[in-house]
Order: C-alpha cells, then structure tokens, then sequence
C-alpha cells in the first residue's frame, strides 16, 4: 500500500453524539478503556503500510492533537513522510458539517503527495481491517472508487449509507441515506479509495456547487461520471454515530470473541503510551464481567463495566453496565448504574445514580455529584 | 551545555542466582511488578533526578536488554546531550575482553566518560527495586566537598554480617569499610551506589587496571584503597523501600510486597516508574473469574482465580483454574482447572490444564521460560 495516500477526516457532522463531542473531535471520544476512536482507522493504515497520513481537523481540536502529537507511537513521526494535520478552514457551517472545504483547501498537500491513491477513511469506525485487499479489488475491478460495507448483523443500528450492489461485480448501483438500518443490508463505513485525480475531481466539482461532506454531496451526485464498486468487510466494523451506538459497541467490547477480533490479534491497535502501574484489586475487590485499564484501584464491587485508566472504586461501591472514564472516583458505598461517566467524574459517598439499559444516564466531562 | 552528572548503570551481571528466569536475558531486564523490568527503577530514577545521560554496561545475553532500552525514549532520555548509551565489552588495539570486574567494566568505558565531560560520575548496579533522588545525594556530596560518595542503607543489626558495612564519624565521613563482618560495628550497609569526582575516579580506575592482582571490583578493591588513602569519603543514607531482587525467594517477596493495602513503593506517584509501554487493550475479568489482592496488566485475560499474585501483560488465565501467591509473567498460559500456588511463571510458559506447579513459602516453584508443564505429576 505504498501507493496509497491516507486521509483520515474528522470533519462531520456530530449532532447524534454531541454529549461527547462538545469538547472534542469524534476521533478523540475515549474507548475501550484506553483508545480513543481515532486508534483504530490510524492503525489500521498504518497496518497496512500506508506511511504518509493526513488529518483532517475540526475546530476545537487540542485533545486529538494531545493524543496523537507526532504520530510517533504510530511510528507515524518519520523524516521523510509521516503524519500530518489539515487544519480546519474557518467559514461557518459550511466547514463544520462536512469534510469537502476541507479537502479543497488542503488539495495541495494531496496534489504534491507522491502516491497516486487516496484513502479516505473517519475517524469514527470500531474495527481491525487490512486495507491491502481493498486496493487489488479495485484495481482488479477496473472500476475508479472502492466504496467499503458490512453487512448489518441486527436492527439496532442507527441511520447510514446504504448500498445496492449488482451480484457478482458488486458495482454499487445506488446509495441511500437512511435514517434506520435494518439487518442484512449493505451499510458503508466511511471508507473510501480511488485514484487521487478521481478524488480531487470529486472534491473540486462538489466544493464548486457548494457540496458540504464528500458522501452526500461528491459520491452520491456524481455517479454517472464514475463507477463505484463496493467492497465487503466481514469482520466486526461499526460507526459509531449516536451515544446509543456508543454504548452499545462499549458493552460489547466484553465480549470475549469482539476483544480478542479487534486487540489481540495480529494487527496491533496503537494508542498514546502512558505510564501507568497495573490494576490494584484489593482484598474487598468482587469483579466479573468487566474491562479495567491500568491504573485502576479497585476495593468495591464491578460488574459488566468497562473501566479507563487511573478509575478508583472504592469501598462498598457498586458499578454496574458502566462505561467510566479516565480518573473518574466512585467514593464509599456510592451505587451507580446504566452509566457512562466521562472523564474526572467525582460520585460522593453513598450516591446512587441509575439510567436504563437502553438508555444510559451520561454524566459530563469534569462534574462532582 | 556541559554535563553535571552522568551515571552508569553496571547490567552485565549474569543472575546466576535467579536460576532459569536468567537463562535467556540479562539480570536487569528480569521481570517485576506486573509490568516493569527491574532496570526500568535506576533508569526511572535518573531521569527523575534529572540525569539526562546514562550508560548501560551491559555483556552477559544483552539482547533482549538492548532491544528494550532501544534509543531510552520509554523514560524519556532520548534527549539532545541525552540519552542512553549501550555499553558492552568491544575490542581495542590490544584485544577484546571481558569485563573482569566493576570496576573493570567502568575502567574499559573510560573514553566514553572523557566524552560525555561530566564533573560528576554516579554508579549504580541493576538489581535492586528503590526509589531514590539521586540529585539529594549529588547534592549532599558536593556539600561535604568529598571526593567519593557511597550510599547506605540501614539494615537490621542481625542481618549486617551479610553486607559490605560502613564505619562513619559524626560527620557521615566514612572511616572504615568492612565486607561481611562477624561483629558489625556499625547497621549501614553500602547500596552499591557511588558518586565520584570525575577526575578522581579515573585515576584510580588506571591505578587498579595495571594491578595484576586486583578483581577490579568497586567493593573489594577501589573502595578499599581510596579510604586508605585517606580520600574524603562520606555516606549518604537513603531511607525508604530498597529490595535486592537478586534471589528467587527476594524477588518473590518484593512482588507480594507490592499488594499489600498500601504499597511500600508508588510507580504511579510523583516518583513514576517508566517502561517500555506495550499498545495492549485492558485486561478482561470474566463472568465466573475472581480476583483479590491483585495486581493485573493490559491484554491479560481472567477467567479463573487470581489471588494475592501478580499478573502481567497478555496472560491467560483458564475458567476454574486458581493462582495464589504467584507471579505469572507476560504471556504465560495457565489451562482449565490447573492450579499454581507459590510460584514464578516465567513469559511464555504454558501450565497445562489440570497441571499443578506448587511451591510453598521459602520453596518458591519456578517454571521457566516458554516451558510447558503437563497434567501428570506435581512440580516442586
């Protein structure tokens, strides 16, 4: 994948996840313990040999450059290539719901790049894939963008791009926007490669009759000039779109089967380094079920949870269908459940909180209760 | 900007005494603590006290201690006039050899001290797990104007036959050093932590290396002969937890050491201990698993019965399987039902289901590296 460009955009429009992204990029929304979103689509190009990166920024982006700084811990911080950050162009609306301003005002650095593809991925996809088949579909096809999909596995997903794609050639004849997906169908994950004189086609057409994101305003306007072949991923892959589905993809990171698919395999995911000891399970400590991060102290009791870095539970606490992040305390005897507590969240002795399963309370960056 | 103060870490020390957890690697990169090597302590500490250049004198099976220092970005000394600096025995006009001693090892690096110019040379041995700031003692020698600063470490009366020991004045200038005596006349025992004038070193390290019958060891020679000389000696005592891990059974305790309630030593406090950091996802407690007084790393999954033991970096650990008392290390296997009690698993190893490796306290049960230990039969 030498030839192959990588772009990764976080420039979309967030209004079904703004709990989490108020503050922050969608790549910089914490997961699974210790990533954020973005680890997942910057190690997959990385994995895949993909060795000159391009992201693209939102306003508002300090925790995303915090995060991922020179790309090292990607191996992305290199004298000849590496990673580098497309600021945002400030112009209103226009620049914020979508990625096209974007990726024309940053045509250049695409213009003086040496590899003649471009791979445009979000920074929002949960998933481990090897995008090396992906570039040999295309190029076998003959076909001039490879759009890649999975199919639905249930009905609980949240709107998406839905693709019908003749059998046998998988030329993709149509793209819908849904608001609901329902099991089987053939849903796109934002991932999309072609050669860089298509992409720049697409992008400088659609910025000049005032396109706003790539999907909606370049691809799907602009069929009859291109033809579009969509590639199957099987693996587990899903977008994360609202903070249902966040919560969701967080619960079923337990699942042995998903962890083992998405970190244990042969592709590493990367993720900023951290110091941080092991987990302390003291003697009052009653776990099951449960994700726990470095750092963590634990002396009250954890169930079907997945705890980040630096969570103390104390004594008599009880935690369950939690997602708590990074430094967040549950103090004495506090009881919490259905929950996603984000980042230095402070629960006071003997507290009780409680959302519902299918729909978890969300407790704000930084607040004491 | 010239360089205070620049420390050497002796790492080539064989372990002999660790038996098979030394086979493949060097003493200093022996595991501890669930994720740390215990080299990631003098080299956690120097950064810390604000040295920024180290050299590494490695020789006994340097590869996988080399590979893990790689350029000492993981404790941040990849820095300009920085860094860390790896060290083995090279050839010369007259002929490779060995390190024959410390201070040989020291003597035989003597170019590499002339370049980096420090005013000060602090020496330190990879085999213990402390916390120190070593800029107190580099401060502490400076005030007393002294020419060689050793650090010592109180111990219980009863146990200082077993130590080099310090004799001081009142002033903590030392007047006498005894290795190993009978009748201790005094409980500070050397730490194997020097501060040396630069200068003042070197000479000394060129008078021992024309001696034929020196061991060029700091201990048994230098030492001994700069307080004959009269040399401005002083001690500087460290207070805090300082454990030799040089043993089976010590290295054991000093993991066990770190699940009591509150830990005698913080890796995460103000003092952080740096490593060379895996991307491993958090570790994953299952369903039916229990775990207490524990201390689990990243990628680890539990399954069965962790219980006052130390786990490191991507073990398995089988449904209704039990450990206790234990330290499994990075990779290790433990299969459905097996049970290890007292024991050190060394990375890679794999205990079988339904196998039993049982130590007892005193009689700590070692399986080494990649080892695979089956269902028949208990190992002892």
């Amino acid at each position: 994948m030498k030839n192959v460009l990588g772009i990764i955009s976080l420039v979309q429009d967030n209004s079904q996840i703004k709990e989490f992204t108020a503050k922050r990029p969608i790549g910089a929304i914490p997961i699974a313990g210790r990533y954020r979103l973005i680890d997942f689509s910057l190690s997959n190009l990385v994995n895949s040999g993909v060795d000159n990166v391009g992201i693209m920024l939102p306003p508002r982006s300090r925790s995303l450059l915090d995060h991922v700084r020179s790309g090292k811990d990607w191996d992305l911080a290199r004298k000849r290539k590496g990673l580098i950050y497309l600021p945002p162009t400030i112009d209103g609306e226009r620049s914020c719901l979508g990625n096209i301003m974007s990726a024309y005002d940053n045509m250049d650095f695409v213009n003086q790049s040496e590899e003649d593809y471009v791979l445009l991925v979000g920074g929002d996809i949960v998933y481990n894939m090897d995008f090396t088949p992906v570039y040999d579909f295309l190029e076998e096809s003959g076909a001039d963008i490879a759009v890649v999909y999975t199919k639905a596995r249930d009905n609980k997903n949240d709107s998406g791009a839905v693709l019908t794609v003749t059998q046998g050639t998988n030329v993709v004849t149509d793209i819908a926007l849904k608001s609901s997906v329902r099991a089987g169908e053939n849903v796109g994950l934002g991932i999309y490669l072609m050669k860089k004189s298509v992409y720049a086609d697409l992008v400088t057409t659609s910025y000049e009759h005032g396109g706003v994101d790539f999907l909606r305003d370049a691809l799907m306007t602009m069929g009859d000039r291109y033809i579009a072949v969509g590639y199957e991923h099987e693996g587990y892959a899903v977008t994360i779109g609202s903070t249902m589905t966040y919560y969701r993809v967080s619960m079923e990171m337990l699942d042995p089967a998903v962890w083992e698919e998405l970190f244990m395999g042969e592709r590493t995911v990367y993720t900023k380094l951290r110091d941080k000891a092991p987990v302390e399970y003291k003697s009052t400590a009653e776990v099951s079920d449960t994700l726990a991060a470095n750092g963590c102290t634990i002396r009250g009791k954890v169930d079907h949870s997945v705890l980040f870095r630096g969570v103390v539970v104390e004594e008599r606490a009880v935690v369950k269908n939690c997602i708590i992040m990074q430094d967040a305390v549950i103090h004495a005897g506090a009881q919490i459940s259905n929950a996603i507590l984000d980042k230095n969240v402070v629960i006071t002795e003997d507290k009780r909180l409680s959302g519902a399963f299918n729909y978890p309370m969300i407790i704000g960056k930084d607040i004491t209760i | 900007m010239k360089i205070q103060c620049l420390a050497m870490i002796l790492a080539g020390g064989q372990g002999s005494r660790l038996g098979v957890l030394t086979k493949s690697v060097a003493k200093p990169a022996v595991m501890f603590g669930g994720k740390y090597r215990i080299i990631d302590f003098p080299l956690s500490n120097c950064a810390n006290s604000g040295i920024k250049r180290v050299g590494v004198l490695t020789q006994y099976r340097p590869l996988e201690l080399n590979n893990y220092l790689g350029t000492g970005g993981a404790w941040d000394l990849d820095r300009h006039e920085g860094g860390v600096f790896i060290l083995p025995p090279y050839a010369r006009e007259k002929g490779a050899d060995w390190y024959k001693g410390t201070a040989d090892a020291i003597y035989q690096n003597i170019n590499f001290i002339e370049l980096s110019d420090p005013e000060y040379v602090l020496i330190l041995s990879g085999d213990h797990i402390y916390t120190m700031d070593y800029s107190k003692m580099l401060d502490s020698h400076i005030a007393n104007g002294a020419e060689a600063t050793i650090g010592v470490f109180e111990v219980p009366w009863d146990e200082a036959p077993r130590f080099g020991i310090m004799n001081t004045d009142e002033s903590g200038r030392i007047t006498e050093f005894e290795e190993k005596p009978p009748q201790p006349k005094s409980n500070l025992a050397s730490m194997g932590i020097y501060i040396f004038n630069k200068d003042f070193l070197v000479r000394y390290l060129e008078e021992d290396a024309g001696l034929e019958n020196s061991s060029h060891d700091f201990g048994k020679d230098i030492i001994p002969k700069m307080l004959a000389d009269k040399a401005r000696m002083f001690s500087y005592a460290y207070e805090g937890y300082w454990k030799d891990v040089g043993t089976i059974e010590s290295l054991w305790q000093a993991n066990m050491d770190l699940l009591e309630d509150e830990p005698p030593i913080d890796t995460d406090g103000k003092w952080q201990i740096s490593s060379s950091n895996l991307s491993m996802p958090p570790h994953y407690v299952g369903k039916e698993a229990t775990v207490s007084r524990a201390m689990i790393s990243e990628g680890a999954q539990i399954l069965g019965s962790v219980v006052g033991s130390v786990v490191f970096p991507g073990v398995r650990v089988a449904r209704g399987s039990e450990i206790e008392s234990s330290v499994v290390m990075p990779f290790a296997k433990i299969g459905e039902g097996a049970k290890v009690e007292y024991a050190i698993i060394a990375s890679n190893a794999v205990v079988e289901p339904g196998a039993v490796v049982k130590g007892e306290p005193g009689k700590i049960a070692v399986v080494a590296e990649g080892e695979v230990v089956k269902a028949s039969g208990a190992q002892g």
